[in-house]
């Protein structure tokens, strides 16, 4: 199908979709891969680089690795790397809806410890595309599946504290606003939304998500 | 399978098996209610992590720590005051350091502040032999505004304070400061390597998670450059979270003024701020100790906000000199 490409916002956030895009099924018809750079706000600032290739199926549907990582001046001790797959499930005239899962790797480095954290996402989207633009509703959550932690800073004030694999300890949920438009070969994009702790639990202490991406396609 | 399922079994073939973050002492050390090692008071309904230093009988030095959801450990330096012929007395307060953990709910209301008044008295009176006995508050931080709230209470109880750099004494006070000392820079280090972690520790209630995920934060206070002149990171037990959001809900829903009948208390009141900290200050000294009838303004130098753990040095000796006046 022609009209099968993808446009890949997105990028970023841990997990899930905060940062990260779905593709825009409309925007380009014979497209086969599109890079795409973001900045914006997820829990905390951040930038973010990601990739993905159109899958040869019977719907639209694409598959991507997506990196985000957080502002300062340490450049890689903190990131987080997601392998995504996305398909465009329902589609009838200009309306549209996408499932978005992934699966990934996420760093913490700070004087307090360091962590690896095993995370999966979804994110579902639905909304209005055509060629030049869409506008979107997104939901997604992402769950750490298990986590190891090296104290640092931490070991010194409790030198018994345990370092090893942990059991999930949480993930969050967010809800947002997607819009984007075809600017040339480049699609801009543009993500607000409200983020939560599992099972809306609780609020980061930015509650707030917003995000900027550029998308190239080749 | 469950995604989690798989994972768990993935690990368990590595030999891996996942801890439970809420197994007691893995991720924040063990309270009283659960070592029963620790040295302990039961006042006023609950179990306080405390700790005496001296001879009983003599003049009475309460060191209130900061935070709120801070702990004395890094106060400890005080202790050596017992040499010199005082009583000194160290607790965590309420729900916080090695404290018992308590529901959120006992700091609701407006009377959250006078819980924590009326548990220092209470630890006044567990260790207070004789009615003669002279008692002195030494207060930091959000301590020395507990030892304000309670002088402002009860000014005939207490023959002396120490105050070092309490924010403020009303909640206006309080905002002020804050916002100089809590200066937010959202592309730094510091502040992304506690916000980044907040995705991994959500929606989750239980109190050892909660007090684990605020020592992120640690790296934001102590970060190189502070506006509060920390040199580095200080000695703690345990972030009480609880116990902070509760009194800061508490400040900010309800206010506070600790000085509506600070008049009725004479002693003078030893005040200290820091050299090092750009976010206090001897204007903001003079601003806040205005309400005390009489003060005694004194700096310590070379030293940051938790002048007690990295300005003892400097601040000991002003401490003798107070204390020895009022004797």
């Amino acid at each position: 199908m022609k009209n099968t490409i993808f446009l890949l916002l997105g990028l970023l956030v841990p997990g899930l979709s905060t940062m990260a895009q779905q593709v825009n099924w409309r925007a380009f018809d014979s497209v086969n891969t599109v890079v795409g750079v973001q900045i914006g706000m997820d829990i905390n600032t951040a930038y973010g680089l990601s990739v993905a290739n159109r899958l040869p199926m019977g719907i639209p549907a694409a598959a991507g690795i997506e990196y985000w990582a957080p502002f300062g001046n340490r450049f890689i001790d903190d990131w987080n790397l997601m392998a995504t797959m996305q398909g465009e499930l329902w589609r009838k005239g200009s309306w549209s809806a996408t499932l978005k899962p992934s699966l990934g790797l996420r760093r913490v480095e700070s004087p307090v410890a360091k962590i690896v954290s095993l995370n999966a996402g979804l994110s579902v989207s639905g909304g209005y595309l055509t060629n030049r633009w869409g506008a979107l509703v997104e939901a997604s959550v992402d769950q750490s599946l298990a986590s190891h932690l090296q104290h640092g800073l931490l070991k010194e004030t409790y030198p018994s504290v345990y370092d090893g694999w942990y059991k999930s300890m949480g993930g969050t949920a967010r809800l947002g606003l997607l819009a984007n438009v075809a600017l040339g070969q480049n699609l801009l994009s543009v993500k607000l939304g409200r983020s939560w702790g599992q099972f809306f639990a609780d609020s980061p202490t930015i509650p707030w998500y917003a995000s900027v991406s550029l998308v190239r396609y080749f | 399978m469950k995604p989690f399922s798989f994972l768990t079994l993935t690990l368990g073939l590595l030999g891996c098996s996942p801890a439970d973050p809420l197994s007691p002492g893995l991720l924040v050390p063990l309270t009283v209610a659960e070592d029963p090692t620790l040295p302990f008071v039961q006042v006023n309904g609950t179990t306080l992590h405390a700790e005496a230093f001296g001879t009983p009988g003599d003049p009475m030095v309460v060191l209130i720590h900061g935070g709120p959801g801070g702990d004395y450990r890094s106060l400890l330096k005080a202790a050596s005051l017992a040499d010199e012929g005082y009583f000194v007395v160290f607790y965590d307060q309420r729900g916080t350091g090695l404290s018992e953990r308590v529901p959120k709910s006992q700091f609701a209301g407006a009377e959250a502040i006078s819980l924590m008044v009326n548990d220092l008295d209470a630890v006044i009176g567990h260790y207070r032999e004789a009615d003669s006995q002279k008692v002195f508050l030494f207060g930091h931080s959000w301590g020395a505004m507990l030892a304000t709230a309670f002088i402002n209470q009860f000014p005939e109880k207490v023959q002396g304070a120490i105050l070092s750099e309490p924010g403020g004494l009303t909640w206006p006070q309080v905002e002020a400061y804050l916002s100089r000392s809590n200066k937010i820079r959202l592309f730094s280090e510091e502040l992304n390597d506690a916000l980044f972690p907040e995705q991994l520790f959500s929606g989750r209630s239980e109190h050892e998670i909660l007090d684990y995920k605020a020592a992120y934060f640690t790296s934001v206070e102590n970060a190189p450059g502070n506006p509060i002149g920390n040199a580095g990171p200080y000695p703690f037990w345990r972030n009480g979270a609880v116990a902070f959001d509760a009194l800061f809900e508490t400040g900010s829903t309800y206010g506070l003024d600790f000085t509506s009948n600070l008049n009725s208390f004479q002693p003078p009141v030893l005040f200290l701020y820091s050299e090092l900290n750009t976010a206090y200050g001897r204007a903001w000294a003079e601003e806040v100790s205005a309400p005390f009838s009489a003060v005694q303004l004194s700096v310590v130098p070379g030293s940051g906000h938790e002048m007690l753990w990295f300005g003892w040095e400097g601040f000991a000796p002003q401490v003798r000199t107070y204390l020895s006046s009022l004797k």
